[in-house]
Parts: structure tokens; sequence; C-alpha cells
């Protein structure tokens, strides 16, 4: 779950103001060498080690590689700084082969020891910025320090063991147990190459903790001086004004197409559509349904669609009331008219979701999922069926805020929901909560009955979410059933792909029938961007290249 | 003139206004802006007590299958304001909001009349202590801006109808209990209560049955306007997410907050109950206004 953290709101509250006092009409005389990004915000700090936010993230991908990438709009692995890879028998060590002849944009060269040094610092984490609101990726992926801080795990839960140079142009990462996930999670930013020279110079790890549990660097690292080998390098960047990237001339691969890219912090939707509209920047991101129409139906503009890579679930908590039972929670899956719901409000953005996966993420069953379709007779009858009283009452939770991809109107869903659960046999208690006041933690602490929930991944891996909800017992969905927990985590330990794919497979029609919860929805996001900007090749995770961008 | 024509006009002078009340009625009804300010509230009211028979649709009842692109058909021959997120008939959302806002309004404004009533009293004929310590409790609450003090009371409470009732009453308490302890405190040295307590009428007699019926009419004046900021303050809380916990409730506030969501592609959503509260509280102003000049002693005319 990609996490948006407080300094993010605050920088955003403040660069809306900023930016609009600051670009009157902005005059376009620079046009076509340069692509101007209208930004939900500005990026919090330039260092994918510490910050977890998809607006930083998306600036640190144009200037830092990792080991591999993804294949642009899809989320298949391909060669980037390493152009092969290979796991030991025991799939406990990973070699990578390094692509030679590279340079960080300070001139130092890339190789193993630059590697290393950068696993190293990730692993030698200073014990105050272990926290989530820090390294949430390490933490997930990783999941754990050398020198862990009190409640962080130590060496012995991680899963990294460490690196080892072999060679200048190959270094091997250690594991303490089998993990093919891993793989996916290394195209993230937060796992990028940096210069270790540049680290040590501009001191990217000297700094405090601010009262909002971001990192706050006394070093320039991450404001003005982050080296890494990308197509874009930044030039400069004025928090609340603008961030400008300049093309990397000396970059190993394909120069970015065009020369300069202006980032501009717009956190309000609607004026972010109207500098759309008004040409003051090319390219708006995330836009609501609603606003998408309105995109759409300008001649001057276009709407592009990030692939669905989430998904909009109602949970059951199966410790409370008679939800333990299989037949209830079937008949909760027949009285979901989740058809009308993602026909009637998603304004096309919607998949109908008939399982946890995505259709993009491997381990997606095409075939043998069961199909629970709207039916309340039948719901009823499986009701009597487990010897329920009718109506079954149930608390349904929901929130009233923080609208997402996948819940655009949380309180509409709900509604929805109700009714159509109330025509099949059941009586449902609204419960509004506020997404951090208490809605979030409720759910967590397992009081939800029935509640509305979704996870937007991370990285393009099954196991970011089938492991992530369903790999161990949790309070949010309350039950224990080791032969699914067993399963993914031999799909997890698998090395190869195609049985790994089976697994994931096999597990996700489990779930379907099992039903710890029942998906709706995949949806994909909204961009829009003017006509004449071709190339920007969307991706799911939201970590566009603008390399390939061109400003006709 | 002939004797019976003298009669006839001195028995007309002998009667001239028929009490204060009449008197005062009279004066309002040749007021216009009193007579629209009625006219508004008593359409509310007739449409608040005959819902289930003007509404031509459920309130509550979705069609998902009208809903395209997102949201929301607009106003069309079957449904005539268009309908809402999920389908539902919005002229029949406002005409059932109306009951909410009403009932609401009454019941809050009677919840602080009747405690500020009491307060006041007190302070005003008690004097002293008493008075010293309802005044200052009374300051303290002016001190808190009323819709603040009312989340608060909210926040306490638990969101819902009747706590949001509550909470827009004791937010009214002060402006009721100051206003009665300023007219009692003109009336307490008045001749008529001298004359009372000389012939040793009891205190709570003198109270109710000649200083309040007295003092009361700036109150019932700020009772009608008060109704106006109660209507709004109980849409606003219901805006804010604190009022009804079913968010079915056709209450204008709580549909007001989910037009926002929709304001760019549906702003009717936003309109119909917006405009629905304008007309309602205009009408409790102007019928507060009118009467207040109606009961106005330094307008009485005798004509």
């Amino acid at each position: 779950m990609r996490k948006g953290t407080k300094i993010g709101l605050v920088l955003m509250a403040l660069s809306l103001t900023a930016a609009t006092a600051a670009f009157p009409a902005s005059s376009r005389t620079q046009a076509k060498n340069t692509f101007i990004v209208g930004a939900e915000g500005d990026p919090i700090l330039l260092d994918g080690s510490h910050v977890a936010d998809g607006t930083s993230l998306r600036v640190i991908t144009q200037i830092f590689e990792g080991l591999v990438r993804n294949k642009p709009g899809a989320l298949a692995i391909k060669p980037a700084l390493a152009t092969r890879w290979k796991a030991s028998k025991n799939g406990l060590a990973w070699t990578f082969t390094l692509r030679q002849g590279v340079k960080f944009t300070d001139g130092t060269p890339f190789n193993s020891a630059a590697v290393c040094a950068n696993f190293t610092r990730w692993w030698y984490r200073r014990a105050d910025l272990q926290g989530d609101d820090i390294s949430y990726y390490w933490n997930t992926v990783f999941g754990g320090y050398a020198r862990p801080a009190p409640g962080s795990n130590g060496p012995d839960k991680a899963l990294y063991r460490g690196c080892k140079t072999a060679g200048p142009n190959a270094v091997r990462i250690l594991l303490t147990r089998r993990s093919s996930s891993f793989l996916g999670a290394l195209a993230l930013a937060n796992f990028a190459i940096a210069s270790p020279t540049a680290l040590k110079k501009y001191k990217a790890d000297e700094g405090t903790v601010g009262a909002d549990g971001g990192f706050r660097p006394t070093g320039t690292f991450a404001t003005q001086n982050p080296i890494g080998t990308g197509p874009y390098k930044l030039q400069s960047w004025r928090i609340g004004d603008k961030l400008v990237l300049v093309r990397n001339e000396g970059y190993w691969g394909p120069k970015a197409k065009t020369k300069t890219v202006i980032v501009r912090p717009i956190s309000d939707t609607n004026a972010r559509v109207q500098a759309l509209q008004t040409g003051e920047v090319d390219f708006a991101n995330n836009l609501t349904p609603q606003d998408a129409a309105v995109v759409k139906a300008n001649s001057s503009l276009k709407v592009q669609y990030r692939p669905a890579f989430n998904v909009g679930y109602v949970g059951i908590n199966q410790k409370l009331g008679p939800l333990s039972k299989p037949k209830v929670r079937q008949a909760i899956a027949y009285g979901l008219d989740r058809k009308s719901v993602v026909g009637a409000f998603y304004g096309g953005q919607g998949q109908l979701a008939d399982q946890f996966l995505p259709e993009l993420v491997e381990g997606f069953a095409k075939k043998g999922v069961p199909q629970y379709t709207y039916n309340p007779g039948k719901a009823k009858q499986l009701l009597q069926e487990a010897g329920e009283k009718l109506p079954v009452e149930l608390e349904f939770w929901y929130p009233t805020d923080r609208p997402r991809g996948y819940m655009p109107d949380p309180p509409r869903n709900f509604q929805a929901f109700a009714a159509s659960l109330e025509k099949s046999g059941f009586k449902i208690t609204p419960r509004p909560g506020q997404w951090r006041g208490g809605y979030v933690s409720g759910l967590q602490s397992g009081k939800a009955a029935l509640y509305l929930f979704g996870w937007t991944g991370d990285f393009g891996d099954p196991a970011n979410f089938l492991n992530v909800h369903f790999g161990v017992q949790t309070d949010l969905f309350g039950f224990n059933d080791p032969k699914l927990f067993n399963l993914l985590t031999r799909a997890d330990q698998e090395t190869d792909n195609a049985k790994r794919v089976k697994l994931y497979q096999q597990a996700s029609i489990y779930v379907m029938q099992t039903l710890p919860m029942v998906p709706y929805v995949h949806t994909t996001v909204a961009v829009g961007l003017r006509k004449n900007v071709k190339g920007y090749v969307m991706s799911p995770v939201e970590l566009e290249k603008f390399d390939s961008v061109v400003v006709g | 003139m002939s004797v019976a024509q003298i009669e006839e006009l001195a028995l007309e002078r002998q009667q001239p206004t028929g009490g204060l009340w009449r008197e005062a009625f009279r004066r309002f009804r040749r007021n216009p802006a009193g007579i629209v300010g009625v006219a508004f509230v008593g359409a509310f009211v007739l449409v608040a007590i005959f819902a289930p028979l003007i509404a031509p649709h459920s309130p509550t009842e979705q069609n998902l299958l009208l809903i395209a692109d997102g949201c929301c058909p607009g106003p069309s021959r079957e449904h005539l304001l268009g309908v809402d997120e999920l389908g539902r008939d919005e002229l029949s959302r406002v005409i059932y909001g109306a009951r909410y806002s009403l009932v609401v309004g009454v019941l809050s404004v009677a919840v602080g009349l009747s405690i500020g009533m009491l307060l006041g009293s007190i302070a005003g004929y008690l004097g002293g202590w008493a008075d010293s310590v309802v005044m200052r409790a009374m300051d303290i609450l002016l001190a808190i801006p009323s819709l603040l003090l009312a989340i608060g009371i909210v926040a306490m409470l638990g969101a819902g109808l009747v706590p949001v009732m509550i909470a827009v009453g004791v937010a009214t308490v002060p402006i009721f209990a100051r206003l009665l302890r300023g007219t009692i405190l003109g009336q307490r040295e008045a001749d008529y209560v001298l004359a009372a307590r000389s012939i040793g009428v009891r205190k709570r007699v003198i109270l109710t049955s000649h200083i309040l019926p007295n003092s009361i009419s700036p109150v019932i004046v700020a009772g009608t306007l008060a109704m106006a900021t109660a209507i709004i303050d109980v849409a606003g809380l219901g805006f804010l997410g604190l009022g009804p916990q079913d968010p079915a409730t056709p209450e204008w506030g709580t549909m007001l907050t989910t037009a926002d969501r929709y304001i760019s592609t549906a702003p009717f959503l936003a309109f119909f109950p917006g405009l629905a509260i304008v007309i309602i509280v205009l009408g409790f102003n102007l019928i507060g206004d009118a009467m207040r000049e109606a009961l106005d002693p330094k307008l009485r005319r005798y004509d």
C-alpha cells in the first residue's frame, strides 16, 4: 500500500498556494524540448530508500535505476543495471551480472562495489530510521536489519543476509530463505542504486526524524544532489514551485527524447485539470472518473489509463457472528450486487473482480474460479441451510473519507451493497468511520464483521497481494487455514517461475472457494495529457519513465 | 350623528385593540414580508406532513441502472429533479428531507428555549449570586462559536440525529437565557410587580403569571430567528458527517456532503437541497422579523 505521508500533505497544501502564485500564465516558448508534468504534490525527498510515496518515487525513477526494471507498461521483469541473474539451486543466493561501462552522473563508475555499498547502507540502517514511514519498502521486502531497533526484526527474521561482490561486474545477494517475490521488488525506485561517493559526500544518511515520522536530512543528497545512473539528472528544485530535470547526456542506453522535464506540484485536482486545459502543463496525474470525462470531452486533450493493479473488496471477519460458517460467507457473496456497483459507479474504469489478483499479476487464474453472480434467492437459501434465522444481523463498516481509486465514493458503495444484502436475507447496521480516525485500526484489531477495504499493489508480484493478506492468521480476517498458509509459503519459495505461477493460480482459486473476503473491483487510474504528447507509457505501479516522451 | 351612532363609536373606542396578541397579529397580517415567510414555512410544513402522499418515489429506493458514467442523470420527466448518486429520486429526497429539517429544527429550538428560559428567569428574577453563576456560565458558552460548540457536543454524544438536536439546542441556550434575563430585569422593578408584591403574591406566581407574559415577546422573536439558524446548523453538522448514521437518510445537509463529490458533473444534486435550506431559512427569518415589528411596543399604533 503506497502511503501518502503527512509531510506530503503539508507540502501539497503549501505548494498549491505557491504554485498558483508563481505561475500566472506560464509562457511556453521553450515548448517541444520540454515536458511539463502536473504532479499531485512535491516529492518529499529524492532518495528512494527514505520515502514510500508515489509522488517522490515517480521523480526518483527518472534519476536512478535499479538492478532490474519493469517492462514499460507491464510488470514483467527486464534487465536494467544487471543484464542477467540466476538463483542458486537452494534458492538462497542470487547472482546478478552487472552492465559494464555505466557511470553515475558524478562521473564515478558503477560496479559491484557500488551495488553492495547500497545494500549495506540499507541493511545497516540507523535504528530511528527503521519505521514504516521511512523504510516501508525495505521492511516489506527484506523484513529486517543488521542492528534492529526495538520493534524491528533482526537478522534472524530478515529475508536479507548479505551482498557479496564476485569480481567487479557481478554481485551475489544472499537470502535467509527461498523467496522469489523479492526480484519483482528490486524494480522499485526504493532499491535503485545511488553513487556511493555522492551518498558520502552529500551526507545522505545524516539528519533527524520529524514529528510526522518522516526523515529530515541535513545533507543535500536527497534535495539537491541525487546522483544515480538514470536518463535524467536533477538540475534544480524549488519546493512549491518546480523541479527541473535535464537529460543525462552520458546515459548508457538510448538517450531521453525530451531534453527537459519540469515537475510542477498542483495538489488540487480541479486546479490540475485546469492547468492541463490552459496548456500550463502537458500531463496531469490522477484524475477522478468525473474529471476524466471532462478531459475526454476536450479535443486538445486525451486520457490514458494505468492498468488495474488494485483490488476493492468486502472484507469478512470470521471471528465474528456466524461468519465462520462457509455457507454464510457464500450467501454474502451471492447477496452482493457487484456487477451493478462496478457497472454504475466506476465510469468504465472498473473491472468486475472474480478473484483477489488483478488480471495483470502472474498467478491470475483464467479458469476454475467459482463465480458468485448476484442472486438474493440463493443467498437466503444458503443462510437457511446454514441454520440461520432470517434476517441475519451484521455490522457493516465503511469509511466516510479518503476516496481512492478502487473506492471513489465509499459511502455510495456501502449503500448499494447494504441494499442488495438486505434483499438477500441480511439486516445491515451501518458503521461509518474515518480512515485515520479509527476506521483502519478498528478493522485491523478485528472489530468489523463486514467492511469495505482494498489494496493497491506495491510491486508486480502475486506475493504482494496474496501472501500479504492470506499468508498468516490476521485479526483483519480472523481465520486460521493452515492449508492456505502452506500453499502460499510454498508458492513464494518456488524459484521455478512456471511452477510458481501454477501454485499462485491454485491459491487464487482456493481463496475464492473459502471466501475470506469478496472482491468486487479492479480499477484503472486515469491521467490527462495534451494530445501532442506521445510515448507516455502507463505503468501499473505508477512509476512511468519520462525518457520515451516526445512533446510534438 | 344619532345617539346610537355615538354609542357605537364609544363602544369601539372602549375596546381599542383587543389585547397585545390580537393587535400584534393584526399588524403581522399587514406585513407582506411576514406573509411570504408564513407561506414558505407553511408550504414546508405541509410538504413534511404529507411527504408520503406528495413524493413521486421512495426516497431510499435505489436504481443503479440509471447511473451512467459515474454520476448522475439530471432532471427528466420521470425524475423532475434528477436522481442522486445511487439512482434515488432527488425530488422525493428533498421532500422527505423537509421532515428531518423541520422536526430537528423545532425540537432543538424547543430544547434551547426551555433550558434558556429556565436559566434566564432564575437569573433575572432571583438576581444576586444565582444571576452571577448562571450568566457567567452563559458567557462561557457564548465565547465558543455555536457551530463549534455543537460539534464538540456531538463528538461527545456520538453522531446521529438526536445528539445533533441536543447539540444545536444547547448551543442556543445562552441566547435565550440572556435575552429573557434582560427583559425580566426591566420588568422586575415595574409598578405592577411592586403592586403584586405589596399585596403578598408569592414570588413564583409573580414570575410565572406577571413578569413572564410581559417579557416573553422578544424571546419568541429570537426563537423564530433561532429556528433558521438551527436548521442551518443541523445541515452543517450533517454536512460534516455528524448527522444521521445511516447515509441513506434524506437529510439536506447529508445530501449536500455527497453532492460535493459530484459537483462538477451533477451540480443539481447540491443545488436543490441547498435551495430548500435557503427557502425555509428565509421563511423563518421573514417571520421572525415581521414578528419583531408586530410585537415591538414602540411601533404599536392605535388607528
